[in-house]
């Protein structure tokens, strides 16, 4: 046998070898090919790891327990730190190059995105997370609430709604939008109103969200409405001046979500503490520190891409 | 001598070298898919979406104290709630076929005796034929023989100087030709006697055989194999369910009476209680033997509560088989099945995840599917609602005209059942992952308000982690389930309330007229012409990740933020089918995901969406001469 003979057995066998060490090593000869099904855990059953943590710490907020009975009331206003921008219509009146000018540009379409007077803010936001315990379980309301458009502009703007109350989308405008919602947890709805619609369709959506749904209509790239469907009536929006008001609240402590379109991620804050004594009415105003206001699209630099075949 | 024995050794050295190559190319050709399926590189996993960069590294990866996972993160917990692609986990709350069947441990196969003959000579054995009532196993090897009737019916074996008598054991042999050769187990025939229901027979020079018509049970005697394995005999406890595959190993198993239902496994070490998970391990079909395997399973570690009993020493002498009649469940072949030709046929465009992302994806226009929002265009149902499985049946019988999507007509049923189950799988694994992490950013445990460096935001992102996370990861399957239902429910599926108005010249006007009205706004996407080219395809929608602001790119975006063209209704390739009830749907129902309204229930009735339906599928023959356009529209340059 040939010295090269014997070195090609040597490689090969080392070769063979190494290969078997490492399938050895590494895997179950191939079993992986087959995907393997397992049950999950029925429920009780600990996914593994920790079997009884702590339970969370009731509050209010939370649905713990109310540290007293009876009910009080809260007025405030959402107040603006410094003077309220004045920021230009989105479309002119009768600018001509707007969409469908005849309508969209008859009246002026205002920039929603901080509107106020007397140093209020309002469209802004005011909720709990869920229901605080103590409060009495409320029915939704049967009464539809409204969502109309006319001159190319939701109204309102900013809407609270009940979980299953219906929503009766209107147009006053004699030329078809579509109303576009983008939810998180509901099925998004998308539905061309017909010109001057007075009769409408109603929708409803099943589940609360946990902050403000966006409102579009594609046909009119600038209309922008926000709803916000809650489980309890624990809600409100503050009107033109910033005012809002609730009259029911269980005493105690509780934390207020505040969110605003203004803001950089929406939340003005997530702990907003207000406590209210039984058959008291408290007054707290909310802060909006200017600064808290993103600035004005038009302002910041922006990357435009040239090419639409550039996709992410 | 000498020369000979080398000779003999060059010749084995040489049968070895031609082995060892011929071994080498099968351990590289195992070593090869072994690296490739996982082995050189992590195991295979769910891509997570990039919507996870909205979170804070604690919340998608978890908190840990050295070594020791002190809170898991949501990536953790959803490996742990859907498992890998290799390891996919069932989870009963989400409404899917997951596949398989019932099974019950059988209590034997009956039989009679056709035929018996002695052995001469042999003192223990005979052999005889059978009229199998039902499924026989084709090798009963093995088997054991209880007699029913005749004369062998409670033979006994007994030591001819007395003492206790003990059932005689009759197992068959061996086979051959159709004769089973059965011998007497624990039969000496030097110190024995057997005693029949007749009387004691002495074997002499060879045994009796049977009396054809003796009625028998053949049993197999369940079988430990190493200290997690065991073996039963099985038959089918439902009709109808489908059979499971060639090799069903690695399916799940989920006990429904018996002492494992229910059972758990206990560590030794430290406390920690999992459920005992037992998985198929390998079918014999022929013979109607499963092996099953508790998975996981490590006797030094661990032990199944209330089940396993310990020898004296304390070692487990292997698992006890569950007797005749206890039943199971075999789940989960369709997830396998799917995954496998998922594999073969789809995942190269739509990734392992099913997020769109596959090798070949870049390459396509438009992209494939991502099907991780549970969003799928083109449905039979009404406004809002998920696909139906029909309808991704449909697409992938055949095709979607004008993208890459081929159709896959040549699958099997059953092969196109467990990809459509698979994809669903991915699907709602994929909408469960999006709503858990709008969820935990809504929260405000995202980047833009979270920091890691402030010590009570960090513990109340670990106590959220660990008191709520799950919880509300199971509150998001529930939602998913009700939303897949929903769409499955039968009312859920579109249907005109007239038949289609017949195709006239009148029809296709009025069609017309209405596409091009400000009623319907139709020419405001695609076009006076239908080219897909109207003007909102040239405008610069808002932003939604920054609120104020513009895209950065004009045009139409769909769910996946990807530029989305409306249809060019002038080539006569419609995506979701081209049957006038496609185009129907697509009207009035719209197209999730996509710019497409629905106009049903709203602007236009059926006899205008007929009207509609009409014009659309006619302009492919129109002239190409294009109608005046309109004073007020700003229609865009026409583009190819």
């Amino acid at each position: 046998m040939s010295t090269k003979t014997m070195r090609t057995i040597h490689l090969v066998a080392s070769a063979a070898f190494v290969a078997s060490t490492i399938s050895f090593a590494g895997c179950g000869g191939g079993a992986s090919e087959q995907p393997t099904v397992v049950l999950k855990a029925r429920e009780g059953g600990s996914g593994g790891g920790h079997i009884d943590g702590p339970p969370p710490t009731p509050t209010p907020a939370n649905g713990g327990p109310a540290p007293a009975g009876g009910f009080g009331g809260w007025k405030g206003k959402v107040v603006f730190g410094g003077t309220l921008p004045q920021l230009p219509p989105l479309i002119a009146q009768g600018d001509a190059t707007a969409k469908d000018p005849a309508v969209c540009a008859a009246q002026p379409v205002p920039n929603q995105r901080l509107v106020g007077q007397d140093g209020g803010v309002a469209n802004v936001f005011i909720y709990l997370r869920s229901a605080p315990s103590g409060a009495a379980a409320a029915e939704a309301p049967s009464e539809e609430a409204v969502f109309d458009q006319k001159g190319c502009v939701f109204l309102p703007h900013a809407m609270f709604v009940r979980t299953d109350q219906p929503i009766r989308v209107l147009s006053d405008d004699p030329i078809a939008h579509n109303t576009h919602t983008f939810p998180k947890r509901n099925s998004s709805f998308n539905q061309v109103i017909g010109a001057s619609d007075r009769t409408g369709v109603t929708f409803q959506y099943s589940r609360a969200e946990s902050e403000p749904v966006s409102v579009k209509c594609d046909f009119h790239a600038w209309m922008q409405a926000y709803h916000l469907p809650l489980d309890h009536p624990f809600a409100a929006v503050s009107a033109a001046d910033g005012s809002f008001e609730f009259p029911d609240l269980p005493a105690g402590t509780h934390e207020f979500m505040v969110w605003h379109e203004g803001v950089r991620g929406g939340f003005l804050t997530r702990a907003f503490k207000v406590t209210v004594q039984a058959d008291q009415s408290v007054e707290q105003n909310i802060d909006y520190p200017a600064d808290k206001f993103a600035a004005n699209a038009e302002n910041g630099a922006r990357t435009i891409v040239l090419s639409s075949l550039i996709r992410k | 001598m000498l020369a000979a024995s080398i000779a003999a050794q060059r010749e084995t050295v040489e049968t070895v070298f031609v082995n060892v190559r011929g071994s080498t190319v099968i351990a590289l050709g195992l070593l090869l898919p072994g690296i490739l399926a996982g082995c050189g590189r992590p195991e295979a996993q769910f891509a997570f979406s990039q919507r996870m960069d909205r979170l804070p590294d604690a919340a998608r990866r978890g908190m840990v104290d050295g070594e020791r996972v002190r809170i898991k993160g949501l990536e953790q917990l959803l490996t742990e709630t859907f498992g890998t692609p290799n390891d996919i986990v069932v989870w009963d709350k989400l409404p899917l076929d997951f596949g398989g069947g019932t099974f019950e441990v059988s209590p034997g196969w009956p039989a009679t005796v056709d035929e018996s003959r002695r052995l001469e000579g042999n003192k223990t054995a005979f052999e005889m034929r059978t009229i199998a009532g039902g499924e026989f196993p084709a090798d009963p090897r093995g088997m054991r023989i209880e007699w029913r009737t005749g004369s062998f019916a409670d033979a006994l074996v007994q030591a001819k100087t007395g003492g206790d008598a003990r059932p005689a054991v009759f197992r068959v042999d061996s086979v051959d030709d159709g004769w089973l050769h059965v011998g007497l187990e624990n039969f000496d025939p030097a110190a024995d006697h057997l005693v029949l229901s007749s009387g004691a027979v002495e074997a002499t020079d060879s045994f009796p055989a049977p009396l054809p018509a003796s009625e028998f049970v053949l049993v197999f005697d369940p079988r430990a194999i190493g200290g997690d394995t065991f073996e039963i005999a099985v038959r089918r406890a439902d009709e109808g369910a489908n059979e499971l595959p060639g090799d069903p190993s690695g399916l799940a198993v989920n006990w429904l009476d018996g002492i494992y239902a229910g059972a758990q496994l206990e560590s030794k070490r430290d406390g920690a209680i999992i459920p005992a998970r037992f998985v198929v391990a390998g079918y014999d079909r022929d013979n109607h033997l499963l092996r099953l395997r508790l998975d996981g399973f490590d006797p030094a570690r661990q032990e199944v509560l209330a089940s396993i009993p310990q020898d004296d020493a304390g070692e487990y002498p292997g698992l006890p088989a569950p007797p005749a009649g206890v039943e199971f469940a075999v789940v989960g072949q369709n997830l396998q099945q799917g995954k496998k030709l998922y594999a073969v046929h789809c995942m190269h465009c739509h990734g392992v995840t099913g997020d769109g992302n596959g090798p070949t994806a870049k390459y396509l226009d438009p992209l494939p599917r991502d099907y991780r929002h549970g969003i799928f265009k083109f449905t039979s149902t009404r406004s809002g609602m998920r696909a139906r499985r029909e309808d991704l049946r449909r697409t992938v019988i055949e095709g979607i005209p004008g993208t890459n999507m081929p159709s896959f007509l040549l699958l099997e049923d059953d092969e196109l059942d467990a990809i459509i189950e698979y994809v669903l799988f991915l699907a709602m694994r994929g909408e469960v992952e999006k709503r858990q992490i709008d969820e935990i950013a809504g929260r405000g445990f995202n980047i833009d308000e979270f920091s890691a460096s402030d010590s009570g935001q960090l513990e109340k992102l670990a106590e959220y982690l660990r008191d709520e996370v799950p919880e509300e990861i199971e509150g998001n399957a529930d939602i998913t389930a009700e939303e897949w239902t929903r769409a499955a429910e039968e009312v859920a599926v579109l249907v005109p309330g007239k038949p289609r108005t017949p195709d006239t010249l009148e029809s296709r006007q009025r069609g017309r007229a209405l596409y091009l009205s400000a009623k319907a706004q139709c020419a405001n996407c695609h076009g006076v012409e239908g080219l897909g080219n109207g003007p909102q395809t040239e405008d610069f929608e808002d932003d939604p990740a920054n609120p104020g602001q513009k895209r950065s790119e004009p045009g139409l975006h769909d769910e996946w933020g990807h530029v989305v063209l409306p249809r060019n209704l002038t080539r006569g390739m419609y995506r979701g089918g081209r049957r006038p009830i496609d185009i129907y749907r697509r009207i009035h129902a719209g197209i999730s995901a996509s710019k497409m309204p629905s106009f049903g229930g709203t602007v236009l009735n059926d006899d205008e969406i007929w009207d509609v339906v009409n014009y659309v599928l006619s302009v492919p023959y129109e002239g190409r001469t294009a109608p005046p356009r309109p004073q007020t529209e700003d229609v865009a340059a026409t583009k190819h």
